[in-house]
């Protein structure tokens, strides 16, 4: 038989081409990543042994600046706004008000539901420092502010309320639970929709009415997505604090300061860039474990499927 | 032979349907009173130079829009802070659809050592809280001189916005049938040409989605402007817009709903033309 | 046109082998038929003949030369996917020239030829839509059209006819084959369908689990299956298997099981006098079985169980002992289930495999 032989090259992974093909498709992105995002990282942990200030006059200081943390006057205060905002916004928000909203706007006709589900969605596109003004004309002190207008057009005559210097909790937690519902409305009302007709139907044949078909058909069929929404938005309003910083920016007297936002004061008002950069430490390691824990759970590797092609370059 | 009875329905019965849906409607709309009657003041107030109980007009007025032809005082042109926003939010669309177009179709198409390493690096990146980073970015930056630079802004937000986008495109790539990349080969045609000619053109709709949401997210830009820009003439809108706040909170609504509407309009315009993308986007990036 | 020759070819996945060790000789303007059940390995095969996926082992040739890294677009081959994977952002002439400006062929030239080969296959109104606005068939004829624009040496079918209707099947199953007689084109296709692989094919390759299980003739695959597999994998009912084991009662031989017991021909004493003791199984074509109300000389005791009426033909469904047995035949007899019948077989048409092993042995009256 004269078969030309030539070398078997099936060992070889990649040939050239495809490295460089590699190389231009994900380099851009790549590089982008290591200088904002890995190199932050490292100097997030360098900055922390640090005492640098805004001259970024710098020594090195060891763990003074955890062992500062510790004995802070504020950090008491700090954790305690930190867990309460974070603890009720995501509780009766980001997944009740959640849960509710896609429940009932599913209930009703597409048209119908569709609508609402928008206006639920314009509190997340609107740029930040206009919905902050929003929440700052409701809670208004003089009378022109909403909730006031309404205790006019109901009590007549009566003495404005400064809702927002009394309880500026509520006022926070409502304002990140408006925009924070939004996300676990489209997830949870996503997965209602793609529940089959059948499993409705015959809940129906058997006699169910319709808080019964919720709480014995849907819910459960939910509970990736409600376990996903609590990891995901938990992280995220850890971290955030954006609005809190237009509407309160931590005040009245730090009352809504929460860990975050004292971390963005430390560095950027203080200028404290080492002391900063512990606070914020905390917060990456946190942020690091949680993702990683969320991957082991939510078994993302499953979700991703191979390739099915081995053509080169 | 069976006795013929008649079913008495109550009135509840008959009309079920209906009354449960009226009710949940109702249910509705008080719960979303405060962003209805919140947006329809942002638009009345600007309009209006008298409001009853806060939110009914009595007097038209375009008075609170002079800002377009007068500067406010003590603050930079609005024209010149516009233009800042859109050049920061066009440069953001623009890299931002560059890059993950690319990297969504290698990460979706090719086998690769490192890929899924790569792929869950992209995932752990999109659930991490960039914010905290501040700290250290504003390092970096300072390092790459670009302190008030509207192009560190840019880089940086492109950079944190990647992985998401990224992972969108790539949930994109993954619909198209692999019969069709393979037919592209087999017709005659290197992998970047198939690239080129077949797989690019069928993800228009992911590159219309990523350079809607890539445009809107530079146009909204806050944190990053109010930290690392410190000249004036270097503002965007939204740091105009918290300065001016903090100076006419109690004096002047009517400016503050009119520059806030007029910053909102490219949200305003997406949000009424185009959104049916809103709902479409899957954040899980798997089929559907 | 061009040979091909699989030797020593394997693909594996993680830790699947769905391709194991295959060695195949396909002839110049043959039509071969990869043939088996699915996940069997038959259309990983064909993706590496087209260069999409590259052997972990082995080497593919065409015409002597060695193929394995060479790129699929180098290949001189056509291809038609199950789906059609026509380009759905381009006309149907775009979607047919599209091989042909990879070659940078000129503009004149490309319409000449684009032109020809529509006619051929009826769809040259048309090449201005988008696949979208055309029907299933017509979509099927375009993906031939691009296959074959280009002129290739070896033409791949991947399942073209799964996503038609019936009728529209078994009209191009005639077409294709016209098709590739008068083109004479080296053609590999594969479908999971027997009677596609045998009225279509040249030469059958029957695939399972990844090895290649016999590859002969439609004839030859159907009256002399390699082994069970082969057998009841081809023919329609499916060959009845009963387990047997042979008998020597007073120098007859028989083949007997639970309420079976068939006296077998003398001339095969020989052969069967290795057998006795053993595990065999016994095959035997639906259509080789006769049936009778009353008892013959050879004939079993068989229960009906259940009618299949078929129109044309009627499968009766007949019990014995605990084997179902289907026979399938023209004649209108007046049968109800639970009717007491005769069954018989043609003694010299029944097939006699090891029953450990499933391959076929050698019974054949020299």
């Amino acid at each position: 038989m004269g078969l030309k032989k030539s070398k078997d090259k099936t060992k070889a992974k990649h040939s050239k081409k495809t490295i460089i093909s590699l190389l231009l498709f994900l380099g851009p992105g790549v590089i982008l990543a290591l200088i904002f995002f890995l190199a932050p990282v490292i100097l997030t942990i360098a900055l922390s042994l640090t005492d640098m200030d805004y001259r970024f006059n710098w020594d090195f200081v060891g763990f003074q600046n955890f062992i500062d943390i510790a004995h802070d006057f504020l950090i008491g205060m700090v954790i305690k706004n930190t867990l309460v905002y974070v603890g009720f916004t995501l509780a009766f928000f980001n997944i009740g008000l959640a849960l509710l909203l896609s429940l009932l706007t599913t209930s009703i006709s597409e048209r119908s539901g569709t609508f609402f589900r928008l206006i639920w969605m314009l509190p997340r596109l609107t740029p930040s420092v206009v919905y902050g003004l929003l929440w700052l004309w409701i809670f208004d002190s003089t009378r022109f502010g909403l909730l006031n207008s309404v205790r006019e057009m109901l009590f007549g005559n009566v003495e404005p309320l400064d809702f927002l210097s009394q309880h500026p909790m509520v006022v926070i937690i409502l304002a990140n639970g408006f925009v924070g519902a939004s996300f676990g409305m489209i997830l949870f009302t996503s997965a209602i929709k793609s529940i089959p007709r059948d499993y409705l139907y015959a809940a129906s044949v058997d006699g169910a009415g319709w808080f019964f078909k919720v709480r014995k058909v849907i819910l459960p069929l939910l509970k990736w997505q409600i376990l996903f929404t609590t990891a995901y938005q938990t992280l995220s309003l850890l971290t955030s604090f954006e609005y809190i910083l237009i509407i309160t920016d931590g005040g009245p007297v730090f009352s809504t300061e929460v860990w975050a936002l004292y971390t963005y004061h430390n560095a950027f008002e203080n200028f404290r860039f080492g002391f900063g950069a512990s606070l914020s430490l905390i917060l990456v390691i946190i942020g690091l474990v949680a993702s990683l824990i969320y991957l082991k759970i939510f078994k993302f590797k499953e979700m991703i499927q191979e390739p099915r092609i081995e053509v080169d370059a | 032979m069976m006795e013929s009875r008649e079913f008495k329905l109550s009135f509840f019965q008959k009309h079920g349907e209906k009354i449960k849906n009226t009710i949940v409607i109702i249910i509705l709309l008080v719960i979303s009173l405060p962003i209805i009657l919140s947006y329809l003041w942002l638009v009345l107030n600007s309009f209006a130079s008298e409001m009853k109980y806060g939110i009914i007009p009595t007097k038209f007025t375009l008075e609170h829009w002079r800002f377009l032809i007068e500067s406010v005082k003590g603050y930079p042109n609005i024209w010149q802070v516009t233009l800042n926003t859109f050049i920061v939010a066009i440069m953001v669309m623009l890299l931002e659809l560059f890059i993950t177009s690319f990297a969504g179709y290698a990460l979706s198409r090719y086998k690769f050592r490192g890929r899924k390493t790569m792929l869950l690096t992209i995932l752990v990146l999109h659930s991490f809280p960039s914010v905290s980073l501040l700290v250290a970015v504003y390092y970096v930056l300072r390092t790459l001189n670009l302190i008030n630079s509207l192009w560190g802004i840019i880089l940086l937000k492109v950079a944190l916005e990647i992985p998401w986008g990224a992972w969108i495109m790539k949930g994109f790539y993954d619909q198209l049938p692999w019969e069709i990349e393979w037919a592209g080969t087999v017709d005659g045609y290197s992998r970047i040409q198939v690239f080129f000619k077949v797989m690019l053109p069928l993800v228009r709709p992911g590159m219309a989605v990523t350079a809607i949401f890539g445009f809107l997210s530079g146009w909204s830009e806050f944190i990053f402007i109010n930290t690392f820009i410190l000249n004036q003439q270097t503002w965007t809108l939204s740091r105009y817009i918290k300065g001016v706040i903090g100076d006419f909170r109690f004096v002047d609504y009517g400016l503050l709903t009119s520059i806030s509407l007029f910053y909102m309009i490219p949200t305003l315009v997406f949000y009424f033309f185009a959104n049916k993308y809103l709902l479409q986007v899957n954040i899980t990036g798997t089929k559907g | 046109m061009a040979r091909i020759l699989l030797k020593n070819l394997s693909k594996h996945f993680k830790n699947v082998k769905a391709v194991d060790n295959i060695n195949l000789e396909i002839k110049d303007g043959e039509f071969t038929v990869l043939l088996g059940p699915s996940g069997c390995g038959k259309t990983t095969t064909l993706l590496m003949i087209a260069g999409i996926y590259k052997p972990t082992t082995g080497g593919i040739y065409f015409d002597d030369q060695i193929m394995n890294n060479v790129p699929p677009k180098d290949r001189g081959i056509g291809m038609v996917f199950q789906s059609y994977a026509l380009y759905p952002h381009m006309t149907l002439y775009d979607n047919i020239a599209f091989p042909l400006r990879a070659q940078k062929m000129k503009k004149d030239e490309i319409d000449r030829l684009v032109r020809e080969v529509t006619k051929n296959l009826d769809i040259g109104k048309l090449l201005d839509r988008k696949p979208f606005q055309i029907s299933g068939g017509q979509q099927q004829r375009v993906a031939i059209a691009r296959a074959l624009v280009k002129k290739p040496k070896i033409l791949l079918f991947d399942e073209p006819l799964s996503n038609l209707d019936a009728a529209l099947r078994s009209y191009m199953r005639a077409e294709i084959k016209k098709l590739q007689n008068d083109l004479g084109i080296t053609t590999v296709y594969v479908t999971h369908d027997q009677l596609e692989a045998m009225t279509m094919a040249d030469r059958i390759a029957v695939f399972s689990m990844g090895k290649i299980q016999q590859y002969d003739t439609a004839d030859n695959i159907y009256n002399y299956p390699a082994n069970v597999f082969v057998a009841t994998f081809v023919g329609t009912p499916a060959m009845n298997i009963l387990n047997v084991e042979v008998k020597n009662y007073n120098g007859d031989f028989y083949l007997q099981d639970e309420g079976f017991k068939f006296k077998t021909l003398p001339q095969r004493k020989e052969i069967l006098s290795n057998l006795v003791e053993k595990k065999l199984k016994l095959g035997i074509r639906p259509e080789h079985i006769r049936l009778s109300l009353k008892e013959t000389e050879n004939s079993i005791p068989a229960e009906v169980y259940v009618l299949e009426p078929l129109g044309r033909e009627v499968i009766y469904n007949i019990k014995i002992g605990n084997n179902i047995l289907k026979v399938l035949t023209e004649e209108r007899m007046d049968l109800k289930p639970g009717d007491r019948i005769f069954m018989d077989f043609d003694r010299n048409r029944y097939h006699l495999f090891d029953a450990e092993t499933g391959k076929a042995i050698d019974i054949s009256i020299r």
